[in-house]
């Protein structure tokens, strides 16, 4: 049922929204396509729940405009528009029954049985909350309420679904549980999903497509492997995920990459990509812990990496173990450095004092533009 | 105090006992006392409406419903408690209308209007009665009302009520969660029809309350009918003005009736609003 991907469900033209004095959204600019999984993500406070709330109605826009599906729908009152919304705190009519809740908006659209009964069940079952249609709202359980709070939201066929932080609420298990199946009734449905929250992992495991906000700018929109990959500025590659960051003095720039050259014949290097770095300037530099191998430094034998590969000594300072992975931190010449190693057979087995060698491939490493916005 | 005793109560019943409960004694006996002094002179008046003879004496000879036999067939009396039951029974009304618009309004109001305006409306009950009566009595001569006079005893009646009606309703809009109307609104309902459907039977209860509050403020109030009313007086009026000709036994029974009222009107109330949740 996935519709082509061309069509445009939602535009935000130069949107500006304030709260008295302070601009809570900054000439957004954004388009989300008809079917697509769409989330806005960043820190409390930087103006995706606004944006959100404006596309429900909530909020009205001080300038620019809001497009659905090509009409504009900026000053259109929350009940006259084709779009609903599950909320934080779900927000179920505590004096109504499940199915008192999920038939409240049919009934308002003059929905009548056997069709309203007939749709009720079925989107009660597409989120496996069949047979409570009975229990009363005060009676369920966070991750039930979360279900009925969606079907009552879906079964309206809105042209997108709004969500804000939905999961926040749930515990860490149930949570994970319900992002998967968020993202199959989303996959089942085509229904374009508009999605809200500041948590990176849930963003980058759900949506098609993630649009990075902070402090009231947009600031990267992009899958999660280009936002996570090739952020596009210093407080994005910062908040999503973990980020080694160093200054790199360039001693030689050839075949588009800038190189660091270090002592004992080690070296770091770059890709420059399109950036600008004159020889003797310095570049700011990023690389995620797991892109780093460490080894140590006795076995990592002399140099043999492919041009343009990167090899840095240096010393354990500590070890973090979490189970399925070890975050190693250790001091080199770049500074302090976080490399990440699955704990498989081939990990190495590291102490605090031991002397090893980092080395990464050639496009693992990449260079950080400054912040859009400062602070 | 009873509350507090209460949980106590609970408290030590869960614990396994190990020793007697006596450290309470001294506070208890105390409370006991207090309660006696307060509802005696009660307990006197409901003794007495149930006395076989006239004489005030005890103990009383003999248990009888004569005295309520007789006021009940007292045309006067009668007339008297029809009209207070009106009397309450417009100021519930008017009061639980009054008490949930007020309340939504005052609650929509920027914070710094709302203190204000939450402490202009609750000065009716640091104003004496006898302000009020004599200066609705004023009021309403100035405008050229005259008899009936009994509506204008139930405008007073409704302003006094006002302060205990907007308590109970400011109290519970504090406990109703009003993004529950953004999600009515989201599903497609217009503002009337999320106050009908969602505020309406959610905030019922308390409205219920405050109206029977009212009514139990009205059913009771003597000062202010006593300013505003003459041969069209309601029950409280009756009762006194009997007191000062002669001691009347059916009086007893009169104010029993009142007592039971009143009483009944209050724990309703109390139960209504706190029957949710």
């Amino acid at each position: 049922m996935t519709t082509s991907s061309s069509a445009t469900a939602i535009q935000f033209e130069g949107v500006n929204k304030f709260f008295g004095r302070f601009q809570a959204v900054k000439d957004l600019n954004l388009e989300i396509r008809e079917g697509e999984f769409f989330s806005l993500l960043g820190p409390s406070g930087c103006g995706k729940t606004t944006s959100l709330r404006m596309l429900a109605g909530f909020e009205e826009a001080d300038s620019g405009c809001i497009l659905l599906r090509g009409s504009d729908v900026t000053s259109a009152p929350p009940n006259k528009r084709p779009v609903n919304m599950v909320f934080q705190h779900y927000e179920l009519f505590p004096h109504m029954t499940v199915f008192g809740n999920v038939a409240y908006g049919l009934r308002l659209k003059k929905v009548r049985d056997p069709e309203l009964s007939r749709r009720v069940q079925e989107m009660l079952r597409v989120v496996r909350v069949d047979g409570l249609e009975g229990r009363g709202a005060r009676q369920l359980s966070g991750g039930q309420q979360q279900r009925v709070a969606l079907a009552r939201a879906l079964v309206n066929r809105p042209a997108v679904l709004l969500l804000d932080e939905p999961l926040s609420a749930l515990d860490v298990k149930l949570r994970k549980q319900m992002q998967i199946e968020l993202k199959s009734i989303q996959h089942q449905l085509g229904t374009t999903f508009v999605y809200v929250t500041h948590d990176q992992e849930e963003a980058l495991l759900m949506s098609d497509r993630i649009g990075i906000m902070n402090q009231g700018r947009l600031l990267q929109v992009g899958t999660p492997r280009e936002i996570y990959g090739r952020p596009a500025d210093a407080f994005v590659a910062d908040f999503v995920g973990s980020l080694n960051a160093f200054d790199l003095r360039v001693d030689e720039v050839s075949g588009g990459r800038a190189v660091m050259r270090l002592a004992d014949g080690e070296h770091v290097a770059v890709a420059l990509e399109g950036a600008v770095a004159a020889p003797a300037s310095t570049i700011r530099v990023a690389i995620r812990p797991e892109r780093i191998r460490v080894t140590e430094a006795q076995a990592a034998g002399a140099d043999t990496g492919a041009p343009g590969a990167s090899r840095v000594g240096g010393v354990v300072t500590a070890v973090d173990y979490v189970g399925s992975l070890t975050t190693y931190r250790i001091e080199t010449a770049l500074g302090l450095i976080a490399a990440q190693e699955a704990n498989d057979t081939l990990a190495p087995d590291l102490v605090v004092g031991d002397r090893v060698v980092l080395s990464w491939a050639p496009d693992a490493a990449f260079v950080l533009p400054p912040s859009i916005v400062e602070g | 105090m009873t509350a507090a005793a209460a949980s106590a109560n609970v408290a030590s019943a869960a614990r396994p006992r190990r020793r007697p409960r006596v450290r309470n004694v001294g506070p208890r006996a105390f409370l006991v006392l207090l309660i006696l002094f307060l509802f005696a002179p009660l307990f006197v008046v409901v003794l007495f409406s149930f006395n076989a003879t006239a004489s005030l004496s005890f103990p009383i000879p003999g248990f009888s419903l004569r005295w309520y036999d007789k006021v009940l067939d007292d045309r006067e009396v009668v007339a008297a408690l029809g009209r207070s039951a009106i009397a309450a029974f417009i100021t519930g009304i008017a009061g639980g209308a009054i008490g949930i618009l007020a309340a939504l309004g005052i609650q929509g109001l920027p914070p710094r209007w709302k203190g204000a305006v939450q402490t202009v409306v609750l000065i009716p009950i640091a104003t004496p009665a006898l302000l009020l009566g004599i200066g609705i009595a004023i009021y309403f001569n100035r405008l050229g009302i005259k008899p009936p006079r009994l509506p204008m005893a139930i405008a007073g009646h409704v302003l006094l009520a006002l302060p205990f009606v907007l308590l109970t309703m400011t109290a519970a809009l504090e406990r109703f969660r009003f993004s529950l109307l953004e999600a009515a609104r989201d599903l497609g309902a217009s503002r009337a029809r999320a106050f009908w459907t969602i505020t309406f039977p959610l905030v019922l209860p308390a409205v219920l309350g405050a109206a029977l509050l009212a009514a139990a403020v009205s059913i009771d109030e003597f000062i202010i009918a006593f300013f505003n009313t003459g041969s069209d007086g309601t029950l409280p009026l009756v009762i006194y003005s009997r007191i000062r000709r002669v001691i009347d036994p059916g009086l007893n029974a009169l104010a029993t009736i009142l007592l039971v009222a009143t009483t009944l009107l209050a724990v309703l109330a109390a139960r209504t609003t706190t029957a949710r949740r």
